[in-house]
């Protein structure tokens, strides 16, 4: 079954692409010497030090981070019936990035989960006031309305890092990228997605039936409302997350559906699977490229794979649509 | 057998009337064809029996029980509605697109069951759509999207079809192909069936009964030969025609019309 196939065929490419980011960056390591260090027992030289203290958690920030972008701007899309829709263009990801800015300048000896909870917070106000102000109807408006308030949120937190100082220990959060995340940091996050995944893999039918439209799904007796408010939080806490580990990540959310999509078709069983398993290894290549380029912003790298990507996108879509 | 009645039914949105006191009792079992000019409220009326958009005042009652009461799934088990505007945003195979019909149906975590697929089959054979069940919907043309559309409304299993302008778009040919199909389910199921149709030829042949609506209200509503008179026709449409009886089936038909007073966008010249 082509399904089968493509499950076998995604795990392949988050495998490699794992190992290809263990081994390459800033210094390049042997496949057997990664090998070596993850494997259990044994003491770790220096360079083992550097593969399990930095470059696993970096690499693991990324799988996760990409992959909860990824599956947030798919579930994004389908309920907000908006194919342009992804965490950075609604905004979430600026009102998320806002509220831990604004939440450290608070309380400089910010837990993490206490960021986590800001940044949700953050995310889900700004999500809530532009799906309100929007009233989920027409797309121009969602775009416009996401579109304003991140410039606004993404002033005043420049101002904010730029008059406190917080520049450097801030600035990755405009580039986005994975560097600096701790494992302990990923053991909070890692359940929380997944619990949230699993939610969405609950009500994977009911997302389904939200790609018909607000007027069949009622006639289909679906209770519309309710689904819409649980699935946009769930994907607004995976975005949220994903900006207090990498910061804003652009294009990313919005590029991979799409692929999927057009590759796999739309039911959401499957797409919030392969969704996530591709975004995360494309981001973990991403971030990889990102350190062998001299830190390159990874957004950078995510618009430079991504542009040909979209315009093929564009140009292709309007057939591939019934 | 299962009643629909309307009763008071007003509908105001942004200030304008848009159903006006609309008291209706829908023949079970019957064809029922509603028609009227653009923008008279037709969709409006078939959406507030399936609960779309909810009557400002007045209630829908579905065998006495108001719809407003219902669970809405409950609801989607007993009225069907295909719309006017049922186009896609994302292709789909055709069979998985009419098994949607089954949602309803479904209970957390449990697929479609055996009898899900008997019924979905079934469905699909009635309108002839089984002979491309297996393509995307991108591919068909559009009196076999209108077959398959149709499908996914037999397949949700409800008492009440209600079927706004199933014609529009097709050509001649498959237009009386789709109301065939509508008929002839109609016969062998019993399914109350409601249409909106825009052809007065094809609505005197098809149904069992006429609503004839304007501004918001009903004019008229009885049988074919009732409500097809040159004072509806000239009141409504601003249309007066030759009523005449076909020889063969006894059934009044209209066999030419003209404009009653020349118009230019509805202002008499
Ligand atoms: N969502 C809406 N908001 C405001 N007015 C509407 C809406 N939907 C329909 N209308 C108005 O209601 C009237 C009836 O529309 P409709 O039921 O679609 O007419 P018909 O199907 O008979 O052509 C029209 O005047 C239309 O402009
Ligand atoms: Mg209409």
């Amino acid at each position: 079954m082509k399904d089968g196939w493509l499950v076998l065929l995604l795990c392949i490419f988050v495998g490699v692409s794992f190992f290809a980011a263990m081994m390459f960056g800033v210094e390049n390591y042997s496949l057997g010497k990664v090998v070596d260090t993850l494997s259990p027992g044994g003491e770790l030289d220096r360079a083992g030090g550097i593969l399990y203290e930095i470059r696993l958690p970096r690499v693991v920030a990324a799988f996760l981070a990409g992959l909860m972008i990824s599956i947030s701007g798919l579930i994004m899309q389908t309920v907000t019936h908006n194919d342009l829709s992804e965490p950075s263009i609604l905004g979430v990801n600026a009102g998320a990035n806002f509220a831990i800015v604004a939440a450290t300048l608070v309380l400089p000896v910010l837990s993490f989960a206490a960021m986590l909870t800001a940044g949700f917070l953050g995310g889900l106000v700004v999500g809530v006031i532009i799906l309100f102000v929007t009233r989920f109807r027409s797309p121009i408006h969602l775009i416009l309305a996401g579109a304003g308030i991140s410039l606004f949120l993404y002033a005043v937190t420049d101002f904010l890092v730029i008059t406190n100082n917080l520049g450097q220990y801030l600035a990755f959060f405009t580039s986005g990228g994975a560097a600096g995340v701790s494992l302990g940091q990923l053991g909070v996050i890692a359940p929380v997605a997944a619990v949230v995944i699993v939610i969405l893999y609950v009500l994977s039918k009911e997302l389904d039936v939200f790609l018909f439209g607000e007027e069949m799904a009622a006639s289909l007796g679906q209770n519309q409302r309710m689904y819409q408010v649980i699935t946009l939080v769930c994907a607004v806490l995976l975005a949220s997350m994903s900006v207090a580990i990498v910061g804003n990540v652009v294009f990313l959310g919005l590029l991979v559906p799409h692929i999927v999509k057009m590759i796999a078709g739309y039911m959401h069983r499957w797409t919030i699977l392969y969704t996530g398993l591709f975004g995360g290894a494309l981001f973990m290549l991403s971030d990889m490229a990102a350190r062998m380029l001299n830190e390159t912003p990874v957004n950078a790298i995510i618009a430079m794979i991504g542009l040909p990507f979209f315009i093929y996108i564009i140009r292709t879509r309007g057939r591939k649509y019934a | 057998m299962t009643s629909v009645t309307i009763e008071n039914m007003d509908l105001t949105i942004d200030k304008k009337d848009i159903l006006k006191n609309i008291n209706l009792e829908l023949m079970s079992g019957k064809i029922t064809t509603i028609i009227g000019p653009n923008g008279c409220g037709k969709s409006t009326l078939l959406k507030t029996v399936s609960n779309i958009i909810q009557a400002g005042e007045g209630s829908v009652y579905i065998n006495d029980l108001d719809i407003r009461r219902m669970k809405s799934k409950a609801l989607a088990k007993k009225v069907a509605i295909l719309s006017q505007k049922n186009r896609l945003q994302y292709d789909l195979k055709v069979r998985d697109l009419v098994s949607f019909s089954r949602y309803p149906y479904l209970r957390r975590f449990q697929g479609l069951t055996a009898d899900d697929h008997k019924i979905i089959d079934w469905a699909l054979r009635e309108t002839g759509a089984d002979e491309f069940s297996g393509r995307m919907m991108s591919e068909l043309s559009g009196g076999q999207a209108q077959r398959v559309w149709i499908s996914l409304l037999l397949a949700q299993g409800s008492d009440v079809l209600l079927l706004d302008e199933p014609t529009t778009y097709l050509d001649i040919h498959h237009q009386l192909e789709t109301l065939n199909i509508i008929r002839d389910l109609n016969k062998k199921t019993r399914q109350t069936v409601v249409m909106v149709l825009h052809d007065i030829n094809q609505a005197l042949k098809y149904s069992d009964e006429i609503v004839v609506m304007n501004r918001g209200e009903i004019v008229r509503c009885g049988t074919p030969a009732d409500v097809l008179t040159n004072d509806i026709l000239n009141e409504v449409f601003n249309i007066n025609g030759r009523i005449t009886t076909d020889p063969v089936t006894g059934k009044p038909v209209l066999s030419d019309y003209e404009l009653f007073c020349r118009t230019v966008n509805g202002r008499a010249l």
